[in-house]
């Protein structure tokens, strides 16, 4: 052998050796057909060989054999059309010889076969399996080789690509000289002062808006096939199906513009609110447009979709950081150096404590709850923590009653989604203050729970300045007013919106609608923010630089955190809410204990995983047990079990993300069970992690399922997040990945598996591997609780067994 | 009760890099659904072509006797090419394969 014991030096590598690793058989490399550089398939460290990390990361797609592999020097390309997609291809054997041929999976593999047909299209086996190539095809490096190849990490190829962008000829040596790692400051527990805060957090909010912006902006659709309809308020709606929606994240009130460009009319273009997102019933966007007299309701293909990106958000935030450093009325000098982290003497403010804590109209508060007020009337700065079920939101509400009764001024309430205000919204009404809630323009039109609260319907019904009801009226029949009298009808409106604002009460919005000019001239001495924990820091700034004296941040850190797109700026700390640092500096959070939403049985685990066992059962077994549902519960008193499923997940040809169908098989079947035992569909939930999976499941429900087709089109299948605050009597997780080399994807934080954990009443079924799963630490100790109380099960519905399936080794320790 | 046990005497296994994982569903994604509409004007037209022992030269050296030696159909410009492949012989397509042919045999 020409290789000897040295290590082998980059330099005298041959030309085809792996651009990663060095690895260099030609049999184990391909050539990237884009940027000419080679890849071996070992997979090293990381989730995917060499090579698939290379075109996943520099979105390179064809690749060439080595000239003196097993097959020479071959293009990977479909025999039938040429496509050399390699994410595409795969093989299909023929029918009756040992002859094997490459395709593309669409259109080529998915052709309806004709009889007579000489291949066998239904066993197309995917060129790349389980992010590699098939090792038969390229041959994956002998460890020997493997060990003394250089060992390169995840970070490091991220790097490199990004470094190849710039730098084609780029080396892992150049990613060591010093400024070639532009990583950005990363967060602080403690600051010196505003200027500092600012200066830190800044740059992360910037990171994450161009991000977002790039992202968005890059998201446009072409060939968008669209329905038009009028809506009820004489508006247009463009009705159309529209990909990527997992990644846009796209939201009710997101600005899209529409276009055409097609031969049928001159180019048209015109923007729109989203009004409708996909959901189980449609899985259409509806956007109204801003225009409706030019529409070419005529045309239906053809159109182009883009996003329109905003930066108001992040301006906000970043206005919210300045303001904190530059304005020394924008929070008390007690706040403000308790959120920078300074060492100061805690403080008591006098209050007159009230005789009764719970608030009219309201449940009573129990214990936890009554103290968690308690103590936070009396303090400048306090975190409650609120586990599922312990009454979150009442304990708001009741909290904001008592702030707006004691204190002199208005109580100032956010949180960061538009759901969470709407609730809180909801209870605070109840309690006879006087609330307004503040929406953003874009939202205006929607339809919400608490319409009549908001304040575009307050001064729309407002009776204290008839000659603004007039133009409201003309302008609701005209249409459009005459310029003068549209001036007029702003400055009587926007006088109108200053009377209701000022004697409100209670002021409701999201974090970033704190940041609405309508609110710059009021000043805030008390703040409560919902779900802080749900929030980034400068999120959390925008309503507390206000002028904030007194603020309660209530939620939960064992759930959800803030979702942060640039994963730069997450790893620098802007995933961090301002509620988990108040932690950090040794802030306690005044915990509710109290859960009246699950089954004892089903909040055992977290109870004991997540909060030191500290729930207590507001709900007892019985009542939690519906005895007349017929439901094959391995242990009757106790709803759960643990569905063991082995099927593989694969990605969906329905072109999103991965789907399992032995999990949605053995979905179906506890579905129907469910629904057959007289369960309602608005009464169960299915959590499942892939946009792909969820697609699949309503699909296949609706064509395999035994009930009325309707029946399972009202039940709601949705990720955790979108369940997270939220509960339903009956709950399935259906946790899809099962491959032996990654991860569990979106279900390795802990946090998303306490809420998936946490959502149901009655029951809860997991569907899952647990051959793949119980390699991960965490989802071991849950298989092991499953297992110790009899509910791991394997077989069919009807004749479930205890499953004595073997656990794997867990790969590192969870704490 | 079953303890946690690190095991270090693996490979060190990085914490998932979910920026990757997205990418990879994006790529499969995206180049799925670029070609959603293109089912038309396309046939399946591929002849299997009949396979001389002569065209099997290049047999695999038996060094895996866990394979089976599939032809590869491989077109090099407007040429078609054989090659042989070796294909583990545990694989649902090897299985298949078998079976359908035995299947047939019996018939
Ligand atoms: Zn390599
Ligand atoms: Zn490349
Ligand atoms: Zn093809």
């Amino acid at each position: 052998q020409e290789q000897n014991d040295q290590p082998l030096a980059l330099t005298e590598l041959p030309p085809h050796a792996c651009k990663y690793c060095g690895i260099h058989s030609p049999a184990s490399v391909v050539k990237c057909e884009t940027c000419k550089k080679w890849f071996c398939n070992s997979r090293g460290n990381t989730s995917g060989s060499h090579i698939i990390n290379h075109l996943v990361r520099a979105k390179h797609k064809e690749v060439v054999l080595h000239a003196l592999s097993p097959l020479g020097e071959t293009t990977l390309e479909c025999y039938n059309c040429g496509c050399k997609n390699v994410f595409l291809l795969g093989f299909i054997p023929a029918k009756s010889d040992t002859v094997v041929v490459l395709l593309c999976r669409q259109p080529c593999a998915s052709m309806p076969s004709s009889k007579d047909m000489n291949w066998d299209t239904s066993q197309w086996l995917p060129l790349i399996d389980d992010r590699c190539f098939l090792p038969w095809l390229v041959k994956i490096p002998p460890e020997q080789e493997q060990l003394r190849a250089r060992q390169i990490t995840a970070m490091q190829i991220t790097k490199l690509e990004d470094l190849w962008r710039e730098n084609a000829n780029a080396t892992l040596e150049d990613l060591e000289r010093p400024g070639a790692d532009d990583e950005p400051q990363s967060v602080l527990t403690r600051y010196e002062d505003a200027y500092q805060y600012q200066n830190i957090f800044g740059p992360l909010v910037k990171m994450e808006a161009d991000y977002d912006k790039r992202l968005k902006e890059s998201q446009t659709q072409d060939g968008i096939s669209v329905t038009w309809d009028m809506g009820l308020n004489q508006k247009r709606v463009a009705w159309f199906a529209f990909a990527k929606l997992e990644e846009l994240r796209l939201a009710v009130g997101d600005e899209l513009r529409i276009r055409y460009n097609g031969e049928l009319r001159k180019p048209w273009e015109c923007t729109g609110h989203v009004i409708k997102l996909p959901n189980n019933i449609s899985d259409d966007v509806g956007l109204e447009l801003r225009r409706s007299d030019d529409t070419p309701v005529d045309i239906n293909h053809n159109f182009s979709i883009d996003f329109v990106w905003k930066s108001t958000s992040f301006d906000r935030m970043q206005l919210a950081m300045k303001t904190f450093a530059v304005d020394e009325s924008s929070v008390s000098g007690y706040i403000y150096h308790r959120l920078l982290g300074h060492e100061i003497e805690s403080q008591i403010l006098k209050t007159q404590m009230p005789k009764r804590f719970s608030a009219p109209n309201l449940p009573e508060l129990n214990h936890s709850q009554v103290f968690a007020v308690k103590s936070v009337l009396q303090k400048p700065l306090s975190l409650i923590q609120g586990p599922p079920g312990t009454g979150k939101t009442v304990t708001s509400a009741s909290l904001v009653y008592h702030l707006a009764k004691m204190n002199m001024g208005q109580v100032l309430v956010c949180a960061p989604s538009n759901v969470a205000v709407d609730q809180l919204t909801e209870k605070i009404n109840a309690t006879r203050l006087k609330v307004v809630r503040m929406t953003a323009k874009s939202r205006e039109a929607l339809d919400s729970p608490v319409k009549a609260l908001t304040l575009h319907e307050q001064v729309i019904n407002n009776d204290t300045n008839p000659e603004l009801q007039k133009l409201i009226q003309l302008k609701n029949e005209q249409g459009e007013l005459s310029s003068s009298d549209e001036k007029k009808y702003k400055s009587l409106k926007k006088q109108c919106e200053r009377e209701i604002l000022t004697n409100a009460d209670v002021i409701l919005c999201t974090c970033v609608g704190a940041g609405d000019p309508r609110l710059s001239k009021l000043k805030f001495r008390t703040v409560l923010i919902d779900e802080a924990t749900q929030a980034t820091e400068p999120e959390c700034m925008i309503p507390l630089v206000l002028g904030a004296k007194q603020a309660v941040l209530v939620g939960d850190h064992q759930q959800l955190g803030p979702v942060i797109m640039n994963k730069k700026a997450a790893r620098a700390g802007l995933c961090q809410s301002l509620f988990e640092r108040l932690i950090i500096l040794g802030l306690h959070p005044i915990r509710l204990q109290v859960q009246y939403r699950m089954h004892p049985c089903l909040s055992e685990y977290p109870s004991n995983m997540f909060y030191e066992g500290s729930l207590q059962n507001g709900v007892t077994t019985a009542e939690r047990l519906r005895k007349h549902v017929d439901f094959p519960w391995p242990v009757a008193e106790t709803p759960m079990f643990f569905y063991s499923c082995l099927g593989q997940e694969e990605i969906s040809t329905s072109g999103t993300s991965y789907l399992n169908r032995t999990e949605a098989s053995n979905c179906e079947k506890v579905v129907t069970k469910f629904l057959k035992s007289g369960i309602l569909p608005q009464q169960i939930g299915i959590i499942t992690p892939y946009e792909g999976q969820r697609s699949y499941l309503v699909n296949y429900m609706g064509f395999n399922g035994s009930m009325r087709k309707e029946l399972y089109k009202e039940i709601e299948v949705a990720s955790v997040d979108a369940f997270q605050g939220r509960e339903k009597d009956y709950i399935i997780v259906s946790c899809v990945r099962s491959n032996e080399h990654q991860g569990i994807g979106f279900l390795n934080d802990p946090r998303r598996l306490n809420v998936a954990l946490t959502r149901a009443k009655y029951g809860l079924v997991i569907l899952g591997n647990p051959k793949v799963l119980s390699k991960h630490p965490l989802w071991h100790h849950l298989l092991v609780h499953y297992k110790e109380h009899d509910c791991l099960v394997e077989g069919p519905l009807n004749n479930l067994k205890i499953s004595m399936i073997q656990f794997s080794k867990p790969r590192k320790a969870y704490n | 009760e079953q303890a946690v046990v690190l095991t270090n005497h693996n490979k060190p296994v990085e914490p998932v890099d979910e920026d990757f994982e997205r990418e990879y569903l994006k790529m499969m994604t995206e180049s799925l659904e670029a070609r959603k509409f293109e089912r038309k004007h396309l046939t399946l037209d591929v002849a299997i072509p009949i396979i001389r022992p002569a065209d099997r030269r290049d047999e695999p050296k038996t060094e895996n006797p866990d394979h089976v030696a599939f032809t590869l159909l491989t077109k090099k410009g407007n040429k078609q090419q054989m090659r042989t492949v070796g294909l583990p012989s545990d694989s649902a397509l090897v299985i298949n394969t078998r079976n359908m042919r035995e299947a047939e045999r019996e018939e």
